[in-house]
Order: C-alpha cells, then sequence, then structure tokens
C-alpha cells in the first residue's frame, strides 16, 4: 500500500517534471508501431489479427506480412485504455500511450521497493528502517535514466521486469513462510504472464534460476513442483502463442512472418553482419543508447555493491535468499549478453534495466542493510542510503531531462 | 609527553567531530543534490514554455504585420540616426583626446 502511494506519488513528480510535455510532443516522440497495430486491432478486428503485430490491415495487401516474434501481451493494457479513449473521442491518445508506459515502470519499481523491504526485514532491519531501504531503492528503479525513457517506446522484455521481479517476491515468501498450494498457483500464474510476455529473457532468467535454487537451496529441489509451477504454465502460454499463429494463418493463408531463425543468428552476432555490432567488446560502449544518458556511474558503484554483498552473504552462510535474488538477476543478464549480445548492444533501453534492479538493489538496500547489522541498527547507514538514493533520483531526472529536453512547442 | 592537545581523550573527540562534520556535509550534499536537480528541472520547464510562447508569438505575426514593423523600426532608425552619429563622434573625439594626453604625459615624464 505504501509502495503503491509512493509509486504514484513518483508517477506524479515525473509528470510535472521531465515529462511534463506537450501533446504535440508526446504524439511525435513516442514510436508510433504499437500505436498503428492498436489501431488496426481496433478498426479492422482484434482476434482476425490474431492479436498480432500488423503495421497494416491483412486485408489491405495481398500478401500481408506480421511479425510472429511476439505475442504481443505487453500493449494489452494500453490497447483496452485506447479502446475506450477511442469508443470516447473517437481517436487514439498518445498522452494515454505515455502514461501507460510509465504506469509499467512503476509496477515494477514498487515490486523492486517491497522486495528489498522484505530482504532487508529478514537482515534483521527495524522495520521502519527497511520501509526507508525499500522507498529507496524504489525511487531509484522508477527515476533510472533507462526506465525513465520507456515513455516513448515500451518493448517486451521491459514489461517482463515487472513479472520477474513479481515471481521473486513470491519466492522470497516461500522461502520465509514455506510453500503453499496458493502460492504454488500465483507464481505459474507469473510464470505464464512472464513467458507469454516475452519468451527469450524469460528463459534465460527461469533456466539460470532453477540452476541457481538447486545450487544454494538449503533442503534440495523438488523437482515436482517445477513441474506444475514452471513446465505447466510454460506450455500453457507456447499453447495461446500458436493459437495466435493459428488464427491469422487461417484468416490470411497467404501470411508471410518474419524469419526467426535468419535473427536469432543475427542476434547473437555470428551472422557477419558489422554495420551495428562488431563483437562483445560492444557492451563497453554505449553507442546505441541514442538520446538516454550513460548509467556507468551507478554500473561500477552498483557492481562492487552487488560483490560485497555477495561476499557478505558467503561469509554468513545463512542469508540464501538474498543471494539467490542477487544472482537471479545476474543469472540472466550474463548468459543472454553472452549469447544474444548483438541484440543487447543494439537494444540497450531493452535490456539494462534487468540488470540495474540487482546493482540497485544491492546498492541501495542489501548493502547499508548489512553495514547496519554491523552498527548494532543504528540507523546512520540506513540515512545516508536514503539520502544518498534521493539525490541520485534527483541526478538520474536531472541527466536525463538535459539529454532529452522538451520541445519549444506549444 | 602527553600534553592536553594529543591526549587520546581530544583525540577521540576530534575525530568523533571530524566524523560528525563530515556526515553533515554530505548530507547537505545530498539534499542540495536532490532538490537541486529538481530545481533546475522546473525553472527549465518554466523557460522551456515561456521562450514556445515567444517563438509561437513571433512565428504566427502576419507578413502585413512584419512590414508594419519594418516601417516602423525604419522610422525610428531615421529619427534617431543624427543622435546616434552624435554619440559616436563625440566618443570618437574623447577617446583621441585621452590618447593625445597620455602621449603629452609621457614626453614631459621623459
Amino acid at each position: 500500500m505504501v509502495f503503491t502511494l509512493v509509486g504514484l506519488l513518483l508517477l506524479g513528480v515525473l509528470f510535472q517534471t521531465v515529462h511534463n510535455r506537450t501533446d504535440y510532443e508526446f504524439k511525435n516522440r513516442i514510436n508510433p508501431r504499437w500505436e498503428n497495430a492498436i489501431m488496426v486491432w481496433i478498426q479492422h478486428g482484434y482476434f482476425k489479427h490474431g492479436g498480432l503485430f500488423f503495421s497494416k490491415p491483412g486485408d489491405a495487401d495481398p500478401a500481408p506480412e506480421a511479425s510472429g516474434n511476439s505475442t504481443m501481451t505487453f500493449v494489452q493494457v494500453n490497447h483496452l485504455l485506447q479502446r475506450i479513449h477511442v469508443w470516447l473521442t473517437g481517436e487514439p491518445s498518445s498522452r494515454l500511450t505515455a502514461i501507460h508506459n510509465q504506469f509499467f515502470t512503476m509496477i515494477a519499481s514498487l515490486i523492486l521497493g517491497l522486495l528489498a523491504m522484505r530482504l532487508t526485514l529478514s537482515l534483521g532491519v527495524p522495520p521502519w528502517q527497511s520501509l526507508l531501504l525499500g522507498i529507496g531503492t524504489q525511487t531509484v528503479f522508477q527515476t533510472f535514466p533507462i526506465n525513465l525513457g520507456v515513455i516513448w517506446d515500451i518493448s517486451s522484455p521491459n514489461t517482463a521486469t515487472a513479472f520477474m521481479l513479481l515471481f521473486l517476491l513470491l519466492e522470497e515468501r516461500v522461502y520465509t513462510k514455506g510453500d503453499s498450494p496458493k502460492l504454488q498457483f500465483f507464481r505459474g500464474l507469473v510464470i505464464f504472464l512472464l513467458f507469454y510476455t516475452d519468451v527469450i529473457t524469460s528463459w534465460f532468467f527461469i533456466l539460470s534460476y532453477i540452476m541457481i535454487r538447486i545450487l544454494t537451496a538449503p533442503k534440495g529441489f523438488n523437482f515436482s513442483i517445477v513441474f506444475r509451477v514452471y513446465v505447466i504454465p510454460i506450455l500453457i502460454a507456447y499453447g495461446f502463442y500458436t493459437c495466435q499463429i493459428l488464427l491469422v494463418k487461417f484468416n490470411f493463408p497467404e501470411m508471410v512472418f518474419e524469419k526467426s531463425v535468419g535473427q536469432v543468428l543475427s542476434r547473437t552476432g555470428f551472422d557477419g553482419e558489422t554495420i551495428y555490432y562488431l563483437n562483445h567488446m560492444d557492451l563497453l560502449h554505449d553507442r546505441w543508447l541514442l538520446h538516454l544518458p550513460s548509467w556507468r556511474t551507478l554500473f561500477y558503484l552498483g557492481s562492487l555493491a552487488l560483490i560485497v554483498a555477495i561476499v557478505f552473504a558467503q561469509l554468513n552462510k545463512k542469508y540464501q535468499i538474498q543471494q539467490t535474488i542477487l544472482l537471479a538477476g545476474l543469472g540472466m543478464y550474463i548468459p543472454l549478453t553472452f549469447f544474444l549480445s548483438e541484440a543487447v548492444v543494439i537494444h540497450p533501453y531493452n535490456f539494462d534495466q534487468q540488470i540495474a534492479w540487482a546493482m540497485i538493489l544491492a546498492l541501495f538496500a542489501l548493502l547499508p542493510a548489512w553495514l547496519e547489522k554491523y552498527n548494532h541498527f543504528s540507523g546512520i547507514f540506513i540515512l545516508f542510503a536514503s539520502l544518498a538514493a534521493f539525490a541520485m533520483s534527483g541526478l538520474q531526472l536531472l541527466s536525463y531531462w538535459l539529454h532529452i529536453p522538451p520541445w519549444l512547442v506549444i | 609527553m602527553e600534553t592536553d592537545s594529543n591526549s587520546p581523550t581530544t583525540k577521540k573527540s576530534l575525530t568523533s567531530h571530524l566524523a560528525l562534520f563530515t556526515a553533515k556535509v554530505t548530507i547537505v550534499l545530498f539534499l542540495f543534490l536532490g532538490f537541486g536537480s529538481i530545481a533546475i528541472i522546473l525553472s527549465g520547464n518554466i523557460f522551456a514554455s515561456l521562450s514556445a510562447r515567444v517563438i509561437n508569438k513571433i512565428e504566427s505575426i502576419s507578413p502585413e504585420d512584419v512590414e508594419t514593423y519594418k516601417l516602423k523600426i525604419r522610422r525610428a532608425g531615421q529619427k534617431y540616426q543624427p543622435l546616434l552619429k552624435e554619440i559616436i563622434s563625440a566618443w570618437d573625439s574623447a577617446k583621441k583626446d585621452r590618447k593625445f594626453i597620455s602621449e603629452l604625459e609621457d614626453e614631459e615624464s621623459q
């Protein structure tokens, strides 16, 4: 409840400061592709187009082309909102898209804040101090430049982050309070939503998570739960996706889908193409951040905090869940970056937030909590971490605003 | 030899004062960075919206009005040009006078 209020308050602050833009700017700056697809669904039928991405109506083209790479789950809330807006005013609203895009990052941030609070509570930090750490973590993540940039173009990995964090929050509950059929159902639901939203990052996340749990779980790992919580929801997600493809094939027999095999090869960087990407060293440059500011300072400080936090967990041997959650962030991002390096290099605005949350969690919540533990919970490190989070958020906002200033139009 | 200035109590007190000072400076710095950034953004937004209004106003001036303003500026120019020329010539002669006086003073001193 507190985190929702903080999230909404931050959303209000963002739309009064860095996102204080005119309708003209929203209309001309937001990537129009998803809005176009939504309008195709609204005007020419959602089920007819299988809920997949069509840049123009399937009937308008004798040999229509569609993208079968995404289930388009991540724009469904916007689809619903735009339907209501079109019904009321007769046209779509770009401002509504902007609010929707920032709403998703708000959801991810509040879940991260709640996770930070729960993880620090289990370290013995007093409740109000944990709350402060949680709010600090939430604020830094919600004002993280890449998350602010999501306002102009949302993608499936951006949305998947919220589901990954929700899954980890449920796992933390299982770890501290024990498992129950209700929790298994909700975890299964989140896994379904995760895979139905973004299948590629989900595979990297879930495989690495299962591996980490097998290696770190103190009581072993129950494989019958794996089947119920992971395998069945994943199969259902694939089933839904197949239905979408079949629906499109049935309505448009001449349909041509993008070649996904060729695309996977290009995303690995092994296709020989060197225009956008050369090798893994390109990961160290911010060439493709486009107009967004670099977040190197946070990256280096966060990496240091992450290492220190994992060393603390290793020394104590009893704070497994904190370690598991931090490793889950690394475990997803590092293999993804290694295997699909081209995709990560040229789309940092899609993937950087998936490592940033682990670093922000370590730097603004777990590290101060551990330092407090050695300082008998005097509260001094909590105070510093909260103020540092406030300063960092301000600087992030300023840096984003300077990189993407408002247009001088009315 | 132990004196008042290097006794363990004084040293401890100095260290704690230094730590407290550093902590206070850090807190002020963090608050300054946070509030300062938001203040810059808010004033920048106000400036941007005012500039946008001015630009919009300038762009919306009709060609007839542009001609009228052109004429007004030309008339004002013609009216004030003699006065402006006078001021410039007075300024030039004052400059020459200063130069001449400084040369005379140099010669006298030699």
